[in-house]
């Protein structure tokens, strides 16, 4: 009877609350309740087409100054945050920020679509969308994954690179990689931070081409970075359009399956590059900074200090950086 | 929608609420109706967890319980879970037994950008060799979050001022399969189940896609 009694008032209960639920029901994968709209989705956002997709993109400055092309981290995150580089404009410089296939506001695909090959087309398309005149000099400033996915370009086509800034890539090789994933990842496992981050799992999931709930997840997910325990020394939480869930899925997946080795052709590339790294981020520092960036032949190595990963983010580290990110691009106009 | 409804009420209807350890029927004896247990473990992250349960004496076996458990953490009662539910032992033959669960899970989540408040819908089964001071069985269920609360905090609307708060409908579900083994000694059982996550669907998973539970009980 008891049993009887206490199923009766649960599915009472339930009734109840689903009743309640339904009156203002949302689902999650309808474009815009959770996440913004993609640029194929909202036609007032500035896109091009290239490539077979179509990118999130804008470009400030005069369209016949040098080409700085602004690559942003990820894989999965977008340029949001990295605005600030909108200030090379007012020195002469024509700044061209995308969001890469898949990341931020830039069109979504599947999964089985994304690659490393199709990653560098991208890129190359969108030097060719704004490049005005065959002797226009194109300088590269890739942070974080950007910085990886600059040198891959690089690696490939040194000769049509004039310069490139390079703050706290990864690395070059999966090793590289791997290693430094693991310390900016080192959380103890009592921490709010890394407990957040997984027990997330049980609320929110989606399919494969859910990108709605996924970009979505993958954004509350990746807030982890700003947390005031991990290692990366960040101010606090950057700040994003909307995260690329699937595409960073896709190509995490290559690279562990495959491997990577971008130094293979550096050697070609006698340029000096500008390689950053910043002081409050304690899984990179300068020994990494060092191991990295010894594969291209000329480094200026430089500490941005008072600041953490996201050292082109915040007002500090940004400060401490922009005057030798300037000075450094006119040494090669 | 309508078909988590219907799902939710034909399950409850079998009056089976839930539990999410692991339980020797064969260890208990005549007069032990109740239990407490604690455990600790990889539940979604780093968990401890505390139950009550009671057996009743139905047709089939019957336990009904509940159990609170959360993550470690600075902030420890921001994001929890409480179960409550039940398994009924369906077959018996000798010493194979078959046990289907249900449990019907409300959790909480918050970090600095959202709160979320979960309804979700658990079903399970575990099928095993059981003898009074051992067993060792497979298990293999899907949880659902059916509805799913979010309200966003200032700081995410700094991100994207248009998001909505509310009720969402569903927002995913995870398959979890695995194995599990126990020990059983005077009115005491020591148990451990750990398996693998998967996503709805099978084509993503959780970020650590893997559970590992270990449980001490007593009778009473």
């Amino acid at each position: 009877m008891k049993l009887q009694l206490f199923s009766l008032g649960l599915i009472l209960a339930l009734g109840c609350l689903i009743s309640a639920c339904q009156k203002g029901e949302l689902d999650p994968n309808q474009p815009g309740n959770l996440v913004p709209l993609t640029v194929d989705q909202d036609p007032s956002l500035p896109s091009i087409a290239v490539n077979g997709t179509q990118l999130h993109a804008e470009a400030f400055g005069h369209p016949d100054s040098a080409l700085l092309v602004v690559i942003h981290g990820g894989p999965g995150a977008d340029y949001r945050y990295l605005l600030n580089c909108k200030a090379f404009a007012d020195d002469g410089f024509r700044v061209v920020f995308y969001d890469q296939r898949g990341s931020g506001l830039s069109k979504r695909h599947t999964k089985d679509s994304y690659n490393l090959q199709v990653v560098w087309d991208d890129l190359e398309a969108v030097i060719e969308h704004y490049k005005t005149h065959a002797g226009q000099k194109v300088f590269l400033l890739g942070h974080s994954w950007g910085g990886m996915l600059a040198t891959a370009y690089i690696n490939a086509n040194p000769g049509k690179i004039d310069g490139a800034i390079l703050g706290e890539p990864g690395g070059f090789t999966y090793a590289q990689m791997r290693e430094y994933l693991d310390r900016s990842h080192g959380y103890s496992l009592f921490s709010e931070t890394l407990n957040d981050a997984v027990y997330l799992d049980q609320f929110l999931s989606g399919r494969g081409d859910e990108h709605e709930i996924l970009d979505y997840k993958f954004g509350l997910w990746a807030a982890a970075d700003g947390a005031k325990d991990s290692p990366v020394g960040n101010e606090g939480p950057l700040p994003t359009w909307r995260a690329g869930a699937v595409v960073f899925d896709a190509l995490f997946s290559i690279g562990e399956k495959d491997g990577f080795d971008w130094t293979t052709n550096l050697d070609h590339f006698d340029t000096t590059i500008l390689f950053v790294y910043s002081e409050n981020n304690t899984a990179y520092g300068e020994a990494h900074a060092s191991k990295v960036s010894s594969a291209y032949p000329n480094v200026q190595l430089f500490r941005v200090d008072d600041a953490g990963h996201d050292m082109l983010s915040f007002p500090r580290g940004w400060a401490n950086f922009y005057p030798v990110g300037l000075a450094y691009l006119n040494s090669l106009k | 929608m309508k078909n988590s409804i219907i799902i939710i009420i034909v399950l409850l209807g079998m009056t089976v609420p839930v539990f999410a350890q692991n339980i020797n029927w064969q260890a208990f004896q005549p007069e032990q109706k109740q239990f407490v247990q604690i455990q600790t473990g990889w539940d979604y992250g780093l968990t401890l967890g505390l139950g009550y349960g009671r057996k009743f004496n139905t047709r089939m076996p019957v336990l009904v319980n509940i159990e609170y458990s959360f993550p470690a953490g600075e902030r420890l009662f921001d994001d929890f879970k409480v179960r409550l539910g039940g398994q009924v032992e369906v077959i018996r033959r000798g010493g194979f037994s078959a046990t289907v669960k249900v449990y019907s899970p409300f959790r909480r989540f918050e970090n600095s950008l959202v709160r979320l408040v979960n309804f979700g819908g658990e079903f399970s089964g575990v099928a095993g060799f059981y003898r009074k001071h051992w067993y060792v069985a497979g298990e293999f269920g899907f949880d659902k979050a059916i509805a799913t609360h979010v309200r966003h905090t200032p700081l995410a609307r700094e991100t994207y001022p248009n998001a909505r708060d509310g009720w969402y409908v569903p927002t995913g579900g995870n398959y979890f399969y695995g194995l599990q083994a126990g020990v059983s000694f005077g009115n005491s059982d020591i148990s451990l189940k750990a398996g693998n996550l998967a996503s709805q669907g099978w084509k993503t998973k959780p970020y650590v896609p893997k559970y590992a539970v270990l449980a001490y009980s007593y009778r009473f």
